[in-house]
């Protein structure tokens, strides 16, 4: 009996170091069979209590339902006039790349998923999970949107779910253009970042967007809008991320920076579409 | 029958870890529920089952985050290890045991994971930050292990993992 023990604690050793130095390929596949596996209940248990929650609040928000129903109405008229006014854009704009010979923009299609997880299970990343995968046709690096704005990248994809860096976290970086100047930069998450007042650090540990590399020529100005640029290769251009909140030189003084406020609320998200270029289209456009 | 109650609890737990939301103005704290299933079988269990756990928990917080394969249960079973060096010093019924070791091996967790994701140049947090996120994680964690040991020991005794009057005597 004592053997047999001695060679289990044997094998868990083992077992970790194989799995310390386990290759890539054989790694993302036990992921995504596991996250496969996780996803049905997780989906269940998210979208259960999102139900739960939305019985509670159609007993106790019917006048909000109606004033909402109302503004949405208004909504949908200014969005089609603004439909109807891009559709005579793009018409001019075919016709004009075809007079010059360009080639055809690349073309994207979205594809819708809800959100079934929210910030990933070690905590040391801001993430979603979203349940449409590799079956949709959603791979690692592409653009993640919502009606408001920019949300983020996919980054891990299994068949059946996504998982989503959101443009908040460090680790995410986007290309990105002032809309009023023209002005290139490079928007990252503030992530957790110390602040000045060792106090508020403890309270409040979340910081805005960050602009980085913007020429100093350019003259920001608080609520200039700021759309991706389509550099980086990953987000197509012209998505919207933010507006600038403050700006200043860089303590290098080589450049300016901006604080930048999403243009998406990144924690009501419920609903996202992941940008999936369709294949074949043109070349002008990454 | 350990193995599959292992598997279950350590997916439950992931579940309920993944489906409490994140503390962001506590630095991203967690409430992390696999850690306490690794206390349980720290405290409770012998040592080749405990660290059958660990490797276990460990496997499920790996594979369903970013975090690369085998880091967790590389730290889980380390912690798993010092739990049972001196678990015969202690009351493992006691709440405060629970507590004290959810929040210990929380912490140390914590700590050892930003460690193993700085040095890998998966996540370079500020040290300031790294330490809020552990206390708070460490706090969640001792008030959750004393209920999540319950627990697991109760569904060990139904199943006859372990005495059933010693579980329900927990």
């Amino acid at each position: 009996m004592f053997e047999y023990r001695k060679l289990i604690v044997c094998l868990v050793l083992l077992a970790t170091v194989v799995l310390l130095n386990v290759p890539h390929f054989w790694a993302m596949r036990l992921r995504s069979s596991s996250r496969d596996v996780i996803a049905p209940f997780q989906s269940a248990l998210t979208l259960g209590g999102g139900r739960l929650r939305e019985s509670l609040d159609s007993l106790t928000g019917a006048r909000r339902v109606m004033r909402e129903k109302n503004r949405q109405a208004v909504e949908i008229t200014r969005l089609q006039f603004l439909v109807d006014q891009y559709s005579a854009l793009a018409d001019e704009n075919r016709e004009l790349r075809e007079l010059l010979n360009f080639n055809e923009r690349m073309p994207y299609r979205l594809v819708v998923g809800e959100v079934i997880g929210r910030g990933d299970p070690s905590g040391w990343w801001q993430m979603i999970r979203i349940n449409c995968g590799s079956d949709d046709g959603v791979r690692p690096n592409l653009a993640v949107i919502s009606p408001q704005g920019l949300i983020g990248k996919t980054t891990e994809v299994s068949g059946q779910t996504s998982d989503v860096l959101l443009i908040t976290d460090p680790n995410c970086r986007v290309a990105c253009r002032l809309l009023r100047t023209g002005g290139l930069g490079v928007v990252r998450g503030g992530g957790v970042r110390p602040t000045a007042d060792p106090e508020l650090e403890l309270l409040y540990l979340i910081e805005a967007l960050r602009m980085d590399y913007i020429s100093l020529n350019q003259q920001l100005q608080p609520d200039d809008i700021v759309v991706t640029s389509g550099l980086g290769g990953i987000f197509p251009e012209g998505l919207r991320v933010g507006r600038v909140k403050s700006a200043g030189t860089e303590p290098g003084g080589l450049y300016q920076r901006a604080a930048i406020v999403p243009s998406a609320d990144l924690r009501q998200l419920r609903f996202v579409s992941v940008v999936v270029p369709v294949e074949g289209g043109g070349a002008d456009n990454p | 029958m350990n193995l599959i109650i292992m598997l279950l609890v350590s997916m439950a737990a992931a579940l309920l870890q993944m489906l409490v939301p994140v503390l962001n103005w506590a630095g991203q704290a967690r409430l992390l529920v696999l850690a306490a299933v690794a206390v349980y079988y720290a405290l409770y269990r012998e040592t080749h089952v405990a660290l059958c756990g660990a490797f276990v928990a460990g496997l499920m917080h790996d594979v369903l985050s970013p975090v690369p394969l085998g880091y967790s249960s590389f730290m889980l079973i380390i912690l798993t290890f010092v739990i049972g060096r001196v678990r015969h010093l202690v009351h493992p019924d006691a709440i405060i045991t629970g507590m004290f070791f959810g929040g210990f091996i929380t912490l140390a967790f914590t700590i050892g994971m930003h460690l193993l994701l700085y040095y890998g140049g998966h996540a370079r947090w500020p040290w300031s930050m790294v330490w809020v996120k552990a206390l708070w994680q460490a706090l969640l964690a001792a008030l959750v292990t004393p209920w999540v040991c319950l627990l697991c020991r109760r569904l060990d005794g139904w199943v006859g993992n372990v005495e059933v009057r010693e579980a329900f005597h927990a």
